[in-house]
């Protein structure tokens, strides 16, 4: 989100000033995350329009609030139960036929099995699961599926890009190795880095689930999980070549030719030289959906100027005049 | 469809991720931290109680800056009612002594927002110390609300870097206070 210093200045007093609209507190909430200096800067401003107006924001901590309004949630309930104690009876014995009806229902239920195996070995796979769910594995990564009438659950090693089908009363949960991911019907992509576990969603919601912490990752949004500290932490900017060997959908900021030829070396598989050492440090601002290597290839070389050629396993990109 | 179970753990997700920043929202409208909670509290009860599925609709969090911001604008609403009617009780000339500084800092706050350029200290001063709103600032001084937003911007860039010094000593105080709460 680029804001130049004045516009900057003015989006924060109108939020100060609580004259900013809802897009515009968002988006100012937006640039705080964006890095350590935005959100530096907002504080100190802050603490400047506290000392101007007298008051400062001090609010109660998270956990100690969700305590309060989930005692007023059951204290109105309480309030209605009272009133409403005919009724409740009703209710009651329809519980007792539904809960006996779902006794037997569990009861002979058959345990779930993971009927789907997965393994993607040294190449990606693709492959549509039998509720029309889409998963992309990364090498190396391994899958497996299982559904009954009321779920559907996976376990992944490594990582995957998924499109997940939503189907009325059958949540899909996936387990990795440092979370649970509750899917809300959407699409994303599970990452495995070194450090860390993340979750990045480009459309729909999910939740992520750890034993001490949960957090809520939308569109565009990205969630981490970092075992040293055990903490989920969300993330408003996502990058899509993290999973474009999945989506084939790429976006360079003006990047070094060096790294997106490595990118599209890992995502179409093959070796890519550049034969000129001056040419690794060219820089190229391009968005690419669903083209072919060859086409990203042809506009490369038109927007730098180079030229590349073709052999059985590499490309090689080489100056105009060096044949 | 989600279930009840899943209802409410959505509901606790969203509340835990977004109440300092509702909050922070909330406060700037009504400045009072007690209020602020209740109205971030309020919203998410109505969702809570009235079952609202805050999944389908795909913006979660939009949703929850538009109900906050609504339920701000009619506390503000009832408030206004409110003063009018004390207002005929009340002993004018109340000043608002600032608790948060020592006397010798405000005073210096004071006196860079006095060397303000003229027309950006007036818009200041009526936002700050009257509390007026943009839109009413901007009627009274005859010039476009966009105006009154840009000499606000202004007023709070030249004052950030004249009292830059002073900074620490009240975040301090605020960080103190805050986990002494």
């Amino acid at each position: 989100m680029d804001f130049s210093e004045e516009e900057i200045y003015e989006l924060i007093t109108k939020f100060l000033s609580g004259e900013a609209t809802p897009d515009e507190a968002m988006q100012l909430e937006e640039w705080k995350e964006e890095s350590i200096d935005h959100s530096e800067f907002y504080a100190h401003a802050v603490r400047l329009w506290e000392q101007v107006s007298g008051d400062a924001s001090c609010p109660e901590s998270t956990n100690k609030a969700w305590e309060k309004l989930a005692g007023k949630k059951t204290g109105n309930n309480k309030k209605k139960f009272t009133l409403k104690v005919i009724l409740k009876v009703a209710a009651a014995v329809i519980l007792m036929v539904s809960a006996g009806a779902l006794l037997f229902k569990i009861n002979h239920t058959p345990q779930r099995e993971y009927s789907i195996m997965l393994d993607a070995g040294n190449n990606f796979l693709r492959d549509t699961l039998p509720d029309n769910s889409i998963v992309v594995l990364d090498k190396q990564s391994g899958f497996q599926y299982g559904a009954d009438d009321n779920s559907r659950k996976a376990i992944l090693k490594g990582q995957a890009w998924f499109c997940i089908q939503g189907i009325d009363g059958k949540p899909f949960e996936i387990e990795t190795r440092y979370f649970k991911i509750k899917v809300l019907g959407t699409t994303f992509h599970v990452s495995v880095e070194k450090e860390f576990q993340s979750v990045t969603v480009t459309n729909g919601a999910v939740l992520l689930i750890t034993p001490h912490d949960t957090l809520l990752v939308s569109a565009n949004q990205k969630g981490c999980y970092l075992p040293s500290s055990g903490r989920l932490t969300l993330y408003r900017k996502i990058d899509i070549n993290e999973m474009a060997y999945a989506t084939h959908q790429f976006y360079f900021d003006d990047t070094r030719l060096e790294d997106i030829c490595a990118k599209l070396a890992s995502v179409y598989g093959r070796k890519m030289v550049i034969a000129d050492e001056s040419l690794k440090s060219m820089r190229m601002t391009a968005e690419f959906q669903n083209e072919s290597l060859q086409d990203i290839m042809v506009i490369i070389a038109q927007t730098l100027h180079v030229h590349f050629k073709q052999t059985n396993d590499s490309i090689i990109i080489h100056e105009k005049n060096s044949d | 469809m989600l279930n009840d179970h899943n209802d409410d753990r959505l509901v606790e997700m969203c509340f835990k991720s977004y109440y300092q920043a509702l909050h922070r929202y909330a406060y700037a409208m009504l400045k009072n931290n007690e209020e602020a909670g209740d109205a971030v509290q309020a919203v998410f009860l109505k969702i809570w109680e009235k079952r609202i599925h805050l999944i389908k609709d795909q913006g979660i969090r939009a949703y929850l800056y538009t109900a906050v911001h609504h339920h701000c604008l009619n506390i503000k609403r009832q408030q206004r009612t409110q003063e009018k009617r004390l207002a005929d009780y009340r002993e004018p000339g109340v000043i608002n002594i600032n608790q948060l500084i020592s006397k010798e800092s405000y005073n210096r706050i004071m006196n860079c927002i006095d060397q303000l350029p003229e027309q950006c200290r007036l818009v200041f001063t009526k936002s700050r110390f009257e509390q007026k709103t943009y839109n009413q600032i901007a009627a009274e001084l005859d010039i476009s609300v966009k105006t009154v937003e840009v000499h606000m911007g202004k007023a709070l860039r030249i004052l950030r870097l004249k009292l830059s010094d002073i900074l620490w000593i009240t975040f301090l105080y605020n960080t103190f206070t805050c986990f002494s709460n």
